[in-house]
């Protein structure tokens, strides 16, 4: 423990002024040290005389001869730099007032030069094809990301109804969780295997007058539980079930086949 | 420095046969390391050539700018290599830009070598042990106390009288002279 801070801020400052110029402060100290130079008449005249005295103490150090590597490593390492610097600090050189050389294709000079420009071409074709791909990559995860979203905020509300999906005599298929208040529908099973590719699944709102609604189409995932969000663009409440039937890849427009699994509403 | 502001590396060059065999000297004695001291030695120099435009002449002398840019650095690369957090410090040089104007006594100032070597010497060789481990080994207080088998208020203690002598010491010197 150290002792208790004096109540000057002088008298305080005077005793962290020497660890805060020698760098070897805590992070609390250096900040109350920046908190009493505020306080402290004299704190200012003190904190450059230790700073001086710190600046001495590195005069302390003997030259020593430096290898002379050091320097062109340096230079060259500044030269490296230079092209970036001086693309931002000078106006492009003016070109055209040259004459234009004439290309000697037997030189070695110039097939080097067609390499590298092909090589650069190359390149650039690469970077191009990689960034279009990345971009399109990053649409997806931000869509997969916006989905995500909203199927959080979907089971986040207050009067989600559960209704659960099966087939007569089997176990449930997955379940429906219904929000009223927006006709959001969320479909989970972990139940549903992979169709082949001609195939496609498609719910169904199914009305007392046998009127029928597509709620839209979707694929289950062969490793992981199936989570759909329908935006159901008809009032559900007007709909007694639900179903779910195999049709063919795209939808249609009415059921084909007969459903795999039904939900009751309400 | 204004030829190296501007971006001439003739300049910066000129600069280091000036200046490199101190830069180096510091980075020698901080790092004790022939190829590390080297590294510090060009980073110091690379920092000098993207920050010229923070030297000012009014505050000070340019050799105590660039020692102490070399300092700091060659204590990072000593952190880095035994894998220590960087301290929480601030720049000497800051702190005199942030005063304003170097500070003198009597006329004299800290920086006149001869007579600051001299007062080092009058220190307690426990004082010039922690001034040392501060100043070139870049350690911590609480560093330092693991360092020297010593209780952390012992060891604050030392850093505090060390300087607080030292500068005790000046100010006799300069009144006597």
């Amino acid at each position: 423990m150290d002792a208790p801070q004096p109540n000057n801020p002088c008298e305080e400052l005077e005793k962290l002024l020497p660890a805060y110029v020698l760098g070897v402060s805590t992070h609390g100290e250096v900040q109350r040290v920046e908190e009493l130079l505020s306080l402290c008449p004299t704190g200012e005249e003190s904190l450059a005389n230790y700073s001086e005295l710190v600046l001495g103490l590195g005069e302390q150090v003997e030259a020593q001869p430096t290898p002379p590597r050091v320097k062109s490593a340096l230079m060259e390492r500044i030269a490296a730099e230079q092209p970036q610097a001086l693309h931002a600090l000078k106006p492009t050189p003016q070109v055209a007032e040259r004459p234009e050389p004439v290309p000697n294709t037997n030189s070695l000079h110039w097939r080097y030069l067609t390499a590298i420009a092909a090589i650069l071409l190359i390149a650039i074709g690469t970077n191009l094809y990689q960034y279009t791909q990345l971009s399109a990559t990053r649409e997806i995860v931000q869509e997969l990301r916006q989905e995500q979203l909203l199927t959080v905020s979907t089971l986040g509300r207050a009067n989600l109804e559960t209704i659960t999906l099966a087939a007569n005599d089997t176990p449930a298929l997955g379940v429906l969780l219904w929000a009223a208040e927006d006709d959001q529908i969320l479909l989970v099973s972990d139940q549903l295997s992979p169709l082949e590719p001609e195939q496609t699944y498609q719910l169904w709102l199914i009305g007392q007058d046998e009127q029928i609604e597509s709620v839209g189409t979707f694929a289950a995932e062969s490793d992981a539980s199936t989570v759909i969000r329908f935006d159901v663009p008809f009032a559900v409440s007007a709909f007694g079930q639900l179903g779910i039937s195999i049709e063919p890849a795209g939808g249609s427009p009415a059921p084909t086949t007969d459903p795999i699994a039904v939900g009751s509403l309400g | 420095m204004k030829r190296v502001v501007n971006g001439d590396q003739a300049a910066l060059a000129e600069l280091y046969d000036l200046y490199a065999d101190l830069v180096y000297g510091m980075a020698l004695r901080v790092l004790n390391n022939q190829a590390l001291a080297e590294e510090a030695t060009q980073d110091t120099f690379l920092k000098l050539w993207h920050q010229a435009s923070r030297w000012d002449a009014e505050r000070g002398k340019l050799s105590n700018w660039i020692l102490s840019i070399a300092r700091y650095t060659a204590i990072d690369r000593l952190r880095k290599e035994k894998r220590q957090d960087p301290l929480d410090t601030v720049e000497i040089t800051d702190l005199l830009e942030r005063v304003g104007r170097p500070a003198s006594f009597g006329g004299r100032r800290w920086t006149d070598k001869q007579l600051l070597s001299e007062l080092i010497q009058q220190l307690t060789p426990e004082q010039i042990e922690v001034l040392n481990l501060a100043y070139f080994g870049g350690l911590s207080q609480t560093e330092m106390a693991e360092k020297l088998d010593k209780p952390l208020g012992t060891v604050k203690s030392r850093v505090r009288s060390a300087l607080q002598k030292l500068r005790g010491l000046w100010l006799a010197a300069t009144e006597d002279a």
